[in-house]
């Protein structure tokens, strides 16, 4: 299978499936690009880089999802939500979308890739929602690792109504703005 | 056998016992009675009856007994004694039936004596009939007690409740403590609201009270006199203490606008015995001063906005005064409500750092004081220690100091040296090592010209003073070069020549921000008659008049050029000697806008007069525009050197704690730091994540509110 996608000559990387080879597999998967499966699929196959398999990560993955064919591959990605149900799945999950969306050699992800991804992750969550607009809002800095994964305990631990939210506690300080933000907005 | 029978005599027997009456039979007769009993095997029966025996007597007889008496605690105990006595003669009667048969039955029966106790403990002490009677006794003699003012019977009766438990509490308690306190409670209650009406009354009496019943209820036990002083103290002090501070008449503020101190001393020492009274204290003195001095605040608060530093610190060293004198009269002593007034009047007081800076400038400066300026600088510490923000005041300070050693403004180096061991004394060597270094480098470049003087005699043209400074210690920033006049630069290198002989490895660069220089001028007038003015003139100054030995004009664009000087500076120091008043006018410029344009055309202005010969061309007084980005720019650097500060804080004690929770790791910061500046929790809590990003910290895997070391 990993042939078949492999060494596409509009990608340019021996070895490796590249972002066209993806593109056509996605097409064969019958799956749009932004859809979550595809962020699983490439969490199962511990993807170092964006829009890029190599041959090692395919074939431990394969093993690991236990897909042999295209027709297992098509099950798994239709069924994918329930790899990340527990919550601690879905933490791994989470975690390592940061790793996989940030380029090699910064320490941050840049603000519009990071709400790119929170959208795709989360896929209907009003709080979420919430958040991508106030920071949409505030000035465009970064996010770093430490925010990104708070950002998780955040939405888990914290009542809607942030009623047991305390500022003088360890939150990042994005996450105190945050709070005052929808304080305020009603 | 006839059980009946030979129960009937036993019973009688006993029961003649117990109600101390005549015996009639004989001790054998019992002996041999109680022997049948038990050799045909009805011990147990015997048991029984005897136990209903006793505890019939109890009912019936020992029980009204007590509770119709008048003196009914001491008929218990009286009634005990004869019980007990009789139990012993009792079991005496049946004492084969004790050996024989209850002996060998332990675990099931009881002996005499000790059933007898049992019964009476039941039967008697904890019954509910004889407690109430008991209650009712003793509520009376209290009641009575209180107005006699003897407590010589209730010590007594208290005593014995006590005993009577026999290690337990209950009865004590029911009977004695609970209405004992409870009515102490409202004793003291209605005689508080009797003194409520007159502040230094009601101190007085309270007191009084207090050490009295302190003093009459020593003998109780000693976890009732606990309670009891709970008491005392919820119901005299707590409940009434804001009323008294609050009061008007010889409430704390007539105290203290009355001399008052006994009162005083006496409220104080009262306060202090309810828990988190100190912060009752402490804040309705500090709302006393505030009002009392309001009128010194208010007319501070107007100076500062003014900005007249001399009458700024001087009121506020008035206002110290004042409040000095009033904390020495009633908070002398070095107890913990004197440490507290005191430093709560210090953040009343907070002088502005940077108001502050600007009169110890002032203070230093020439022709400012003909006082004893040690005298000006020893007031002056006084103000400094109050600084809540004294980082602020270290780079004002810097910088003053600098402009007055570089523009020759200062007093003296001895006041200067006086100030900064002054600074050291109270902060430590970090304060003062640049401002000592930036004396240093002065002293040495005197000493440098002298020599230069010296070893040039005659070879100089120009006479050339340098001031040798070390970067590192002088807060001047961005060094903008320019093109120095030939001569000047021959001059310069002369020097540079000789300094490289005497030091090797450093660089000199000239900073034409700074220096002055005379010059000979020559402005020829009408009737070709020539008139010479010698100028002083700034380092830029001097570079753009060198210009006009070389051509008439310049445009303003020409001399951008030429002189590569910066544009904004070369725009001041044209507008200094161009659009300035008549006697500064040096130079003439073509154009008519208010500012300078690219195409004004410079030229000398030969009808340049004064009377004076010496003429000094002053630069423009900067606009407030500048003065304001120059503070700026001091507060950014503040702000950046705060930030660093942090970091270097929390390190250090994220080091040696290894790991600390968010809370803490606040308090200790601002500990630390605090002899400096009061550093904002949410600018730690940034430092905080920007340390976690660069990787000095981690947060726990399961808290978090706790953050880990990585070495």
């Amino acid at each position: 299978m990993f042939k078949l996608y492999a060494d596409d000559p509009d990608d340019n990387l021996p070895g490796k499936i590249g972002p066209n080879g993806m593109f056509r597999l996605l097409n064969d998967l019958k799956i749009k690009p932004d859809d979550r499966s595809v962020l699983i699929l490439a969490w199962k196959l511990n993807a170092a880089t964006q829009c890029e398999f190599s041959k090692d990560e395919w074939i431990q993955g394969m093993k690991e999802i236990k897909c042999d064919t295209m027709n297992e591959l098509t099950k798994f990605m239709k069924n994918s939500a329930s790899q990340i149900k527990d919550p601690e799945s879905f933490k791994q999950f989470y975690n390592f979308s940061f790793d996989y969306a940030k380029p090699l050699r910064t320490t941050g992800l840049d603000l519009p890739t990071a709400i790119a991804y929170w959208k795709i992750i989360f896929v209907k969550n009003q709080r979420v929602d919430k958040w991508i607009s106030f920071l949409e809002k505030e000035e465009n800095r970064g996010v770093t690792k430490d925010e990104w994964k708070i950002f998780l305990d955040f939405l888990n631990t914290v009542k809607e109504d942030f009623s047991d939210y305390d500022p003088e506690d360890a939150w990042p300080v994005r996450i105190d703005d945050f709070v005052d933000f929808c304080k305020e907005s009603g | 056998m006839d059980y009946g029978n030979n129960w009937r005599l036993l019973k009688i027997q006993i029961t003649n016992i117990l109600n101390n009456e005549y015996i009639h039979t004989s001790f054998e007769t019992c002996y041999q009675h109680a022997y049948a009993i038990v050799l045909h095997k009805q011990g147990e029966k015997l048991y029984f009856d005897l136990e209903e025996v006793f505890k019939r007597h109890l009912i019936e007889k020992v029980r009204p007994s007590i509770i119709n008496a008048s003196d009914s605690l001491n008929k218990l105990i009286e009634a005990r004694k004869e019980f007990y006595d009789s139990l012993r003669l009792v079991r005496d009667t049946l004492c084969y039936f004790e050996r024989i048969f209850i002996n060998q039955r332990r675990r099931h029966f009881l002996h005499i004596i000790n059933l007898g106790q049992y019964l009476f403990n039941t039967e008697i002490i904890l019954n509910s009939n004889v407690c109430d009677r008991m209650k009712m006794v003793m509520s009376e003699m209290i009641e009575s007690s209180r107005k006699s003012e003897n407590w010589e019977e209730l010590k007594a009766s208290s005593k014995i409740l006590l005993e009577l438990g026999d290690g337990n509490r209950k009865i004590y308690e029911e009977c004695f403590e609970k209405i004992f306190l409870e009515k102490s409670a409202e004793f003291y209650k209605s005689k508080s609201q009797k003194y409520l009406k007159n502040g230094c009354e009601f101190v007085k009496k309270i007191s009084e009270i207090l050490n009295m019943e302190e003093k009459f209820f020593h003998f109780l036990d000693p976890k009732t006199l606990s309670k009891l002083k709970n008491i005392l103290i919820h119901e005299l002090i707590t409940s009434n203490i804001q009323s008294i501070l609050n009061m008007e008449h010889g409430g704390i503020v007539y105290m203290l606008e009355n001399n008052c101190t006994k009162e005083l001393n006496i409220l104080h020492s009262l306060i202090d015995r309810i828990p988190n009274g100190l912060n009752f204290d402490v804040s309705s003195i500090v709302k006393y001063i505030r009002v009392r001095y309001s009128k010194f605040l208010h007319k501070l608060n107007e100076i500062l906005v003014s900005n007249n530093f001399i009458d700024y610190v001087e009121s506020l060293l008035d206002l110290k005064n004042e409040t000095d004198i009033f904390i020495k009269k009633f908070f002398n002593n070095k107890n913990q409500l004197s440490v507290k007034v005191q430093q709560n009047v210090c953040h009343l007081l907070k002088p502005d750092p940077q108001i502050f800076s600007l009169y110890i400038d002032h203070s230093l400066k020439k022709n400012s004081h003909e006082n004893d300026i040690f005298e000006v600088i020893g007031k002056a510490m006084d103000i400094f220690k109050l600084l809540a923000e004294k980082d602020v005041f270290e780079k004002f300070y810097k910088k003053h100091l600098a402009k007055r050693l570089l523009f020759g403004k200062t007093s003296s180096y001895e006041n200067e040296k006086h100030f900064i061991s002054k600074l050291k004394d109270e902060c430590g060597i970090s304060f003062t090592q640049k401002a000592e270094a930036m004396l240093k480098d002065i002293e040495i470049s005197n000493d440098l010209i002298i020599s230069y003087k010296n070893k040039n005699a005659d070879k100089n043209e120009i006479d050339l003073n340098v001031q040798v400074l070390t970067k590192s210690y002088w807060p001047i920033s961005d060094i903008y070069s320019c093109i120095l006049p030939t001569s000047a630069e021959v001059a310069f290198n002369k020097f540079k020549d000789f300094y490289f002989s005497k030091h090797s490895g450093r660089t000199l660069t000239i900073n034409p921000n700074f220096g002055f220089a005379d010059l000979k001028a020559t402005f020829y007038k009408e009737n070709n008659i020539e008139e010479s003015k010698i100028l002083t003139v700034t380092t830029l100054q001097m570079c753009i008049l060198m210009k006009f030995n070389e051509s008439e004009f310049f445009t303003f664009e020409e001399l951008l050029n030429q002189t590569k000087i910066n544009e904004k500076d070369l725009k001041r120091a044209l507008e200094s000697m161009t659009m300035g008043k008549e006697s500064q006018k040096v130079l003439i410029r073509t154009g008519n806008e208010n500012h300078i344009e690219n195409a004004d055309i410079f030229s000398v202005n030969d009808n340049f007069t004064s009377k004076l010969n010496r003429v000094k061309i002053q630069m423009i007084p900067a606009k407030n525009k500048k003065d304001k980005s120059e503070e700026n720019e001091i507060f950014s650097k503040i702000n950046d050197d705060r930030k660093h500060e942090i970091e270097a804080a929390i390190i250090r004690i994220m080091k040696s704690r290894q790991k600390l929770i968010h809370n803490e790791l606040i308090t200790e910061v601002t500990k630390l730091l605090q002899r400096r500046f009061l550093p904002d929790p949410m600018v730690i809590k940034k430092r905080i994540e920007a340390l976690i990003e660069r990787e000095y910290l981690k947060r726990d895997e399961n808290n978090l509110n706790l953050y880990h070391y990585i070495s």
